[in-house]
């Protein structure tokens, strides 16, 4: 028995030495060799060689920040975005998962030293690192989302999003629910990540929205909430959203990676509801899917995917700006789904003219917080 | 190689003199070398991207050497003295790295894929395949492509100067940069852990030395380097080391156990550089960070971008001298390692074992802190929300890989940093999740912590009585 094991560590030990590391293996598989395909695998050693394919697939990288790429959120939404860019533009894409504040410039490093014609760096949290980073690189194209940059960065766009536009709405269909289910006390809550302006942006329109409803109907229907501090904590939020829900919150958004989907789990555990945050998370959080009304949605993927069009067309913006708002579809809300039926018709037509106003101009969001 | 004969008695010799003498001559050294620093750095980062060569140059040192010293009978004692206790962790990584990849061969997906529809060979070749991608990654983004470094030694003095050659010695760089603050917070657990202090808070008092030597840094301009430099590390180190020294200071006065109150320290490190950071420290409204650095308080990079290695790295290699020289050659450290071994002898052979738990704490949140200083002053050059790295909890284990002692910290860092450089480029280029590289991180500790896992592998000896070194460890919780 011990032999066998020791036979097979052998073995796995000489194969991957042997295939690991010899720079000299031939790598036939891992790169789609458009340029010579015939030519490659026979001759391995030529100098060229290392070069990878110029020609071709645009080859697209992507930082993300410290909560990773399967944050149900933020991340994946942008990495499904590179995706469908992959298959529908034939672009290459990859990316780097950052693991603190210090990464961020090295991980930007390793994609602009490999030669890929565009990087995303995802979050406000990259956007010191990419301002320092783009002038560095003059000949890569650079794509920060929920960035700003001043001056501009002539080789580098700014993605931002008026979520402001789809959040309002939401405080305002959540009132209305929150009146519904609980007339005695109606009181809705939201879970928070960091306190960081892409998240109070999200908070102060959902505030602004349920004070709308209030002065609309007459109504006082309360806002309750806690930023965590942390994109990262699903058992926090859970805390968090359980005392919410002991002070009386009937519905809780959960804005902020994996510490809102947690504050969404703790509504469901009592019976209450819950709005998904960035992607409609109906399909990205299966357990409490039933229990969500809405999600207000922050299209990375679409302007992510937008943006990597513009490239392949030689349009990119750069040098300037793409912001989502609800017009243009970078923002919005998502479908009822399980509460198709539920939501009354009114609230619902309500909710739509409010989106409406909002497009037209109409109806101010609150924020920025003047 | 002739000096290898009179450096013995050259070093011994020094060692006689007055400690301000030698003080003297370790900073005439750094002033006389300070000068060609960048040259000799770049020499470092070739001499790590070449190893192999450099390993044969060593030898072959090391050959001329024992022509003077009796021959091949000298030689094979020499080495093996000194590879015996090189031989377990070596195992211990080469099999880390055999379990992280057969992880990375048989959770792609597109194995079991190819394994369905071209039959089991054709699923095995692919995740070899896989499998040398990302190890061909993880290694070139760590040590660099010899074959490209070769290339780029021959255009040395092209026209475009220096920069093919940086490009190809980023991978050792980023190793170097990467295992700096390791460095640091390894030695600040070891020194704990030889005053028989479990210091859990190493993360917190790594953003307490950050932050203050960011704040220092910016906040005061218009003076030179020479002056603004010190100062900002030496607060920074200060601030980790006061901030350590409240556990100390508790377990002395009260006996509260240093786990608690180090573990409670951090989240109020975590919480209260967040609201500094997004509240009174911040630039401007909605940035969450403070603002850059004075130039003045930088610490200076040997080279240029890519190859962000700065003088943190030297700062990180004296710290690794200094704890080894505090530890095992003063009265102080005496003291230190005593109380860690035995309390209760060592208070009744007349030491003051509050003070020295208070002393301890606070030397150990200096080591510490400086891990965050070298973070703010060589690479970010401000300190943002979300700064937390995890430093401070790795390098515990890197306290346990190394056995609390300096060289072996170093050692262990250097590893982890190898490590955590690659994984960058392994996740890019192979589409393999940094995850992996800890896989491997841990699976090395778990090997090293129980040798006997790998001596059972390997077929290797017991080592005799005398080889095993006991390790002081922190005493458990009733202490």
């Amino acid at each position: 028995m011990k032999k066998w094991i020791f036979v097979t560590l052998v073995v796995l030990l000489a194969a991957s030495m042997v295939l690991a590391g010899c720079g000299a293996t031939p790598e036939p598989e891992v790169e789609p060799t458009a340029t010579q395909p015939a030519a490659q695998p026979t001759e391995p050693t030529a100098p060229e060689a290392t070069e990878p394919p110029a020609a071709g697939a645009l080859k697209v990288g992507m930082v993300s920040d410290v909560g990773g790429i399967d944050d149900a959120s933020f991340n994946q939404n942008t990495w499904e975005g590179l995706q469908r860019a992959q298959e529908e533009l034939g672009i290459q894409a990859q990316f780097i998962e950052s693991q603190a504040q210090a990464d961020y410039e090295k991980n930007i490093t390793e994609f602009a030293e490999q030669d890929y014609d565009l990087v995303f760096t995802v979050g406000f949290l990259l956007n010191d690192a990419t301002a320092k980073m783009a002038p560095e690189y003059p000949d890569v194209y650079f794509a920060g989302i929920d960035q700003w940059y001043d001056p501009a960065i002539p080789n580098a766009v700014a993605i931002t999003f008026n979520v402001d536009e789809a959040a309002f709405p939401i405080g305002y269909l959540a009132a209305g629910w929150a009146v519904l289910q609980d007339p005695d006390d109606p009181q809705i809550g939201y879970v928070a990540g960091m306190q960081i302006p892409p998240v109070e942006q999200f908070i102060v329109a959902y505030e602004a929205g349920a004070a709308y409803y209030n002065e609309q109907k007459g109504t006082d229907v309360q806002v309750k909430g806690v930023y965590v501090g942390d994109f990262e904590a699903p058992d926090q939020g859970k805390i968090q959203g359980q005392s919410l829900i002991d002070e009386g919150v009937d519905i809780i958004f959960g804005v902020g990676g994996k510490t809102g989907n947690g504050g969404i789990a703790a509504a469901k555990e009592n019976g209450l509801w819950g709005i998904g945050v960035d992607v409609d998370q109906y399909f990205t959080l299966p357990n409490e899917k039933d229990i969500l009304i809405t999600s207000c949605m922050k299209r990375l993927d679409n302007a992510v995917f937008g943006v990597t069009e513009a490239l392949v067309n030689g349009e990119f913006p750069a040098g300037g700006i793409y912001v989502g708002t609800l017009e243009n579809g970078g923002v919005g809300l998502a479908p009822y789904h399980d509460f198709e039926g539920e939501i009354p018709a009114e609230l619902d037509a309500e909710v739509q003219a409010i989106v409406q106003g909002i497009i037209a101009g109409e109806i101010g969001t609150g924020w920025p917080v003047q | 190689m002739a000096e290898q004969e009179k450096r013995p008695g050259l070093i011994r010799r020094i060692g006689a003199q007055p400690l301000w003498v030698r003080m003297l001559l370790f900073v005439a050294l750094i002033v006389i070398v300070a000068p060609f620093s960048k040259w000799l750095i770049l020499l470092l980062l070739l001499a790590i991207g070449l190893w192999p060569v450099t390993l044969l140059l060593g030898l072959a040192g090391l050959a001329v050497a024992s022509i003077w010293r009796g021959g091949w009978p000298w030689m094979k004692d020499w080495l093996r003295r000194r590879l015996r206790g090189l031989v377990v962790p070596a195992l211990s990584v080469v099999t880390a790295l055999i379990i992280g990849g057969l992880v990375i061969m048989f959770t792609d997906q597109a194995v079991f894929q190819a394994m369905q529809e071209g039959g089991i060979l054709e699923g095995i070749r692919l995740a070899f395949a896989n499998l040398a991608t990302a190890y061909k990654a993880l290694y070139e983004g760590s040590l660099g492509n010899p074959r490209a470094i070769v290339e780029a030694l021959g255009q040395v003095g092209g026209e475009e100067g220096l920069g093919p050659l940086l490009r190809v010695v980023r991978g050792p760089s980023d190793s170097l940069v990467q295992s700096v603050p390791y460095i640091f917070a390894g030695l600040a657990v070891a020194l704990g852990f030889r005053a028989g202090l479990f210091n859990i808070g190493a993360e917190g008092q790594i953003g307490i030395g950050w932050l203050v030597a960011v704040v220092v840094g910016y906040s005061l301009t218009g003076l030179p380097a020479v002056v603004h430099l010190p100062l900002a590390i030496l607060a920074g180190a200060v601030a980790g080391g006061l901030w350590a020294a409240i556990a100390g200071f508790l377990k002395a006065r009260t006996g509260a156990h240093e786990v608690i109150t180090t573990i409670m320290l951090n989240y109020v490190t975590f919480r209260l550089s967040a609201w500094l950071l997004c509240g009174p420290l911040e630039l401007t409204q909605g940035t969450c960070r403070t603002q850059e650095i004075a130039e003045s308080a930088y610490l200076p990079w040997f080279l240029e971008r890519p190859v962000t290695i700065h003088w943190g790295f030297v700062l990180a290699l004296i710290a690794a001298v200094l704890t080894g020289w505090f530890l095992f050659r003063t009265t102080w450290g005496f003291e230190l390692r005593t109380v860690g071994a035995n309390p209760s002898a060592a208070r009744y052979g007349g030491m003051r074992v509050g003070k020295t738990f208070v002393l301890a704490m606070f030397l150990s949140g200096c080591l510490a802190g400086l891990a965050g200083v070298s973070q703010g002053l060589g690479i970010t050059r401000n300190i943002a929300l979300g700064f937390q790295a995890g430093y401070g909890f790795d390098s515990i284990a890197l306290a346990l890989l190394g056995k609390s002692h300096p060289v072996g910290v170093v050692g262990a860092s250097l590893l982890f940093g190898v490590l955590r450089a690659g994984a960058g480029r392994m996740q890019s280029v192979a589409g393999v999740p940094t995850e992996i590289v800890q896989i491997v991180q841990s699976l090395v500790i778990i090997f090293i912590a129980a040798p006997a896992i790998i001596r059972a592998i390997y077929r290797l000896r017991k080592p005799r009585e005398e080889e095993l070194e006991v390790a002081v460890f922190s005493r458990g919780w009733g202490a």
